[in-house]
């Protein structure tokens, strides 16, 4: 289950492992909530990933387009181990979420 | 791809071994109408084979492909599915024709027009339902791709990834079927290549309605190494799914062409007998990423979004091991400092001369322009970017003035010459603190980069003579007296020197060896009080034992080359066969003697494909075991006991002995009721034809490959040990006798004859007490050493010799071990300690397993001298009974 706290204007979403299909649904629930409570500055702390599934980056491709479309959202990753990153880039995924 | 000249030198002559022994055997196919000798095919099959993977190995394509055809048809041959009648025997003999072409200019042989004996010995295969697949994926140009991707990013991917693709992948589906996560996908990706661009495309719909299923398509550009045979199967995409990009919209191919074009051209019209010239070693991704540079693998602009961080992104998980494996080693950079700055030094003479000899220009830019050419190659390998950028442009500059596109004058000979200075002084700062960096060469870069781009446009006026642009700040003027004191304070220490002179040196120390001990031990002197020739005497045999030493090292040479060869071939076979494999080497260092170096190349490259390919698992299957999912491949050599250890160890699935054992049976090679033990079953993949590979790949799995590591390592009277364990991996350790080598060792008589242990086998020699002697029920002699049981092995009995003494507690036993066995071995006595000069036997003695070499003696008697590692084999073989191995508690024989 994702924990979230506040930093500034961002929500901080620690995801508790893998983006699994389970741990998909369960970040999208909670960015769904989150979303709904007004909040507009998301930050995904991948600190505890060492794989996403396909399912997590369809999550992670729609949100970015979401947040392309809507202005805005803004995105970001922090804590995210090497190959995550190389994820981000390869996917083109970096030019939305802002690595950190 | 190029290569250093002596690897391809060495590759010419044992194929044209191996084409005139099959050009005979394919005469002999004739007589032997439709059903040739088994043994005959196999030979054709295994030196065509051994051919195909030289070829694979060096990027030989088109005599890769021709030998594979060639390959396929001797496969459908063996297995009797096609005859051996004219037409086919024609075609084959058409097909060594041809690769005897390729090998008269084994670099142009890519350009060897083959489509016609290729196309023949296809069809003759396909005759019995085999099909080759022809390569269609289909081009496309950058722009119709949809990627606008910065032509910076483009520029800057490295020269050696010759093509580009487009590739688009459903990542939900490729989950679904192979389990690969994107994660996983992309990894495996940048182990073979590098993705410039980038894009998924997830399903409508809004995610705050939940998590579609798919497809989440991703598109992504892909630069690699990979030609369009393998693309398919390493990327795991229908080619409706593959896109090659053409290679005009990619700036750095189009360096990379006119390079490869230039140097042929070069070449072609200047040869000399440097063989530095030509080791066009290119670069090597594998050694690149041993040593970050600029170019290798190339700085990303921070503004395109793809910048690379960390060590991640360009490497990949799969090539990071080897980030740590393959240091450019003091002694490999030692070679390259000083092989550059005789390249440096002949490329400045050359370049001198133009201006003084104008009716010699052409042949004097050819000149510089292959040296440096050979620079940049040899900058590459060891991933010097910025050595090699800097020659790279120099090198289009010198092409251009060939071309005669620009003229040679003052301006191009003080830039020429000013890279020149740049690279020596790199090269000084390179041997002194090991900085690789030539952070001065940028303005430099800029000038060329500019005169290039004058060519290229072709629009605009020449300068007028003397209008030359703004120096370099480090220009230090022209000519010959430049930077003299510069020089890197490594010097010159190396001279090349004909191998035939080196062995009659050898050889005549070795006499000399012989010749001291005739005069110091001369029977003339017997009983004689000789104090001043004593002394003399002992001085004279230290210095011969010092000439010794040096003249043997002079012979003997790394194993790091043949080693650094393995780290591509995994490179390669671990992408064709989609497994993750990292390999550790361990004692690169060690030495040994260059015959057995050119002997053990083959084999190591036939236990690694095999390893990768049948022992290696695949990464999910690896993962299901419980292992991490990348194989581990470990190389390592080591002396031990006068012979050269070569440990090949992998963790994978280990040798299957029930396997193993059906296959032999299905084919043929035992019947099924045979009684063998588990070593002997696994043993049989030494047997020529065993392949238990359900498919045949490209890799291996043909049944050949590992009888060729025994005959090769018997031509070295070494052989070879296999240990493996079901689901933890398989050892083979090669042992190999020095075979020219001045080892001591221990002179024993038996009746009239004395042999020569090998030292460094011995472990004690003792007068056994008949109490410490059992017989086993089958006569076997077993002598009790402590806590040991250790058979024994009459040395009278194995060479057939009359001895003195029959009974063992009447002469002496000395205890040898090899590989963890040991023996006891029954003399009539030691005669005493000498140094040994191993002479190999004449050919004419015939095979004499159990005996290494010969050696005269002080008095002109020649001693066997004694193959430890053998005898022990031997032993085995004959039924001494199960072999004491170190360390174990009681004997077990029976």
């Amino acid at each position: 289950m994702p924990n979230v706290h506040e930093d500034g204007p961002w929500k901080v979403i620690q995801a508790g492992s893998d983006l699994t299909d389970a741990e998909a649904r369960e970040l999208q629930a909670m960015l769904s909530e989150l979303y709904e409570q007004g909040a507009r500055h998301f930050c995904l702390d991948l600190s505890q990933v060492s794989d996403i599934r396909a399912s997590g980056l369809t999550l992670l491709a729609l949100l970015a387009r979401w947040a392309r479309q809507e202005g805005e959202i803004e995105l970001a990753v922090s804590e995210a181990a090497p190959e995550i990153v190389n994820l981000f880039k390869m996917t083109g995924l970096d030019r939305t979420y802002a690595l950190s | 791809m190029d290569y250093d000249q002596s690897i391809l030198n060495e590759f010419v002559s044992e194929a044209r071994e191996h084409l005139d022994e099959v050009e005979d055997l394919l005469l002999l196919f004739a007589q032997q109408k439709d059903r040739p000798e088994r043994e005959t095919v196999d030979k054709v099959f295994r030196s065509i084979h051994s051919l195909k993977g030289g070829a694979g190995f060096l990027s030989l394509k088109t005599m890769e492909k021709l030998a594979h055809a060639m390959e396929n048809l001797l496969s459908a041959i063996r297995e009797e599915a096609v005859g051996t009648d004219s037409r086919v025997i024609d075609v084959l003999i058409m097909g060594v024709d041809l690769l005897k072409e390729m090998l008269e200019d084994v670099e142009q042989s890519n350009q060897v027009e083959i489509t016609d004996v290729y196309e023949a010995l296809v069809a003759l295969t396909e005759s019995q339902g085999e099909e080759e697949e022809e390569n269609s994926i289909k081009p496309c140009s950058l722009a119709e791709t949809g990627f606008q991707t910065d032509p910076e990013v483009l520029g800057a991917l490295p020269p050696h990834h010759e093509y580009m693709y487009w590739l688009r992948y459903d990542l939900v589906a490729l989950e679904k079927e192979t389990g690969r996560s994107p994660v996983a996908l992309i990894g495996e990706l940048l182990g073979t290549g590098t993705i410039p661009d980038g894009r998924v495309i997830p399903p409508d719909g809004d995610w705050r309605q939940g998590v579609p299923a798919g497809p989440l398509e991703y598109e992504l550009l892909y630069s690699t190494i990979l030609d369009p045979d393998l693309i398919e199967e390493v990327s795991s995409l229908p080619r409706s799914r593959i896109r090659r990009v053409e290679t005009r919209d990619l700036p750095h191919l189009a360096f990379q062409e006119e390079d490869e074009a230039d140097a042929a051209a070069s070449e072609s019209d200047s040869q000399t007998d440097d063989p530095s010239q030509s080791s066009e070693v290119q670069w090597d991704p594998e050694l690149a990423l041993a040593t970050p540079s600029p170019e290798s693998p190339p700085p990303l602009p921070a503004e395109s979004g793809l910048q690379p961080s960390d060590e991640a992104t360009d490497t990949g998980e799969g090539a990071e091991p080897l980030h740590f494996q393959m240091p450019i080693t003091p002694e490999v950079l030692h070679q390259y400092v000083v092989e550059s700055d005789e390249l440096m030094d002949r490329a400045e003479q050359s370049l001198c001369e133009i201006i003084d000899h104008p009716e010699k220009s052409q042949e004097n830019l050819g000149e510089t322009f292959r040296l440096i050419h050979s620079f940049k190659g040899n900058s590459g390998l060891l991933g010097l970017g910025d050595f090699e950028r800097l020659s790279h442009r120099m090198e289009t500059i010198l092409e251009y003035l060939k071309q005669g596109l620009i003229r040679y004058r003052e301006r191009e000979q003080r830039l020429l010459l000013e890279g020149i200075d740049l690279l020596k002084t790199g090269l000084n700062r390179l041997s002194s603190d090991g900085n690789p960096d030539l952070p001065e060469s940028g303005e430099l870069v800029r000038q060329l980069d500019a005169q290039m781009a004058d060519v290229q446009k072709e629009d605009e006026p020449e300068p007028e003579p003397g209008q030359a642009p703004s120096a370099p700040p480090s220009m230090s003027g022209t000519g010959g007296a430049r930077e003299g004191g510069a020089r890197w304070s490594m010097g010159r220490s190396d001279i090349r020197v004909d191998l035939e002179k080196l062995d009659v040196l050898i050889n005549l120390v070795g006499e000399l060896v012989i010749a001291e001990s005739m005069v110091t031990r001369n029977s003339d002197l017997e009983g004689l009080e000789l104090d001043g020739f004593e002394r003399s005497a002992h001085n004279l045999r230290r210095i011969i034992s010092d000439l010794q030493d040096l003249a043997l090292s002079m012979r003997m040479i790394p194993l790091s080359r043949t080693f650094r060869k393995m780290i591509r071939l995994i490179h390669d076979l671990s992408a064709r066969s989609h497994k993750k494999v990292r390999l550790e080497l361990i004692g690169e260092e060690t030495e040994v003697d260059k015959t057995v170096i050119e002997q053990i190349a083959d084999p190591l490259v036939h236990i690694i494909r095999n390893s990768v390919d049948h022992g290696i698992e695949s990464p999910q299957e690896r993962k299901r075991a419980g292992k991490p999912e990348t194989g581990r491949i470990t190389l390592q050599a080591k002396h031990e006991g006068g012979e050269v250890i070569i440990r090949v160890s992998d963790d994978g699935q280990g040798l299957k002995p029930e396997h193993i054992r059906s296959k032999a049976v299905e084919r043929g090679l035992i019947s099924e009721d045979a009684q063998l033990s588990e070593e002997q079953i696994q043993r049989l993949i030494f047997e020529p034809g065993f392949s238990t590979a359900a498919q045949i790949s490209d890799v291996s799995g043909r049944g050949v490959g590992m009888d060729v590591v025994l005959s090769n390592l018997e031509r070295l009277k070494g052989h070879v040990d296999l240990r493996s364990q079901p689901g933890k991996g398989t050892t083979l350790i090669l042992r190999i006798p020095l075979t020219l080598a001045i080892i001591d060792g221990m002179l024993v008589r038996v009746g009239r004859v004395c042999y020569t242990i090998p030292l460094l086998s011995i472990r004690e020699s003792f007068l056994p007490e008949p109490a410490q002697i059992t017989v086993t029920m089958d006569g076997q002699e077993i002598v009790r050493v402590r806590q040991d049981l250790i058979p024994v092995v009459r040395l009278h009995k194995l060479y057939n010799v009359e001895p003195e003494r029959e009974a063992l507690e009447e002469g002496i036993l000395v205890n040898v071990a090899s590989g963890g066995k040991q023996v006891c071995l029954f003399a009539d006595e030691i005669l005493g300690h000498h140094q040994t000069v191993i002479k190999g036997l004449p050919d004419y003695v015939g095979a004499s397993r159990g005996i290494s070499g010969c050696t005269i003696l002080g008095d002109g008697e020649v001693s066997l001298i004694l193959d430890v590692g053998h005898l022990i084999h031997m032993a085995e073989q004959s039924g001494a009974g199960q072999l004491k191995r170190r360390g174990g508690q009681g004997y077990h024989g029976e």
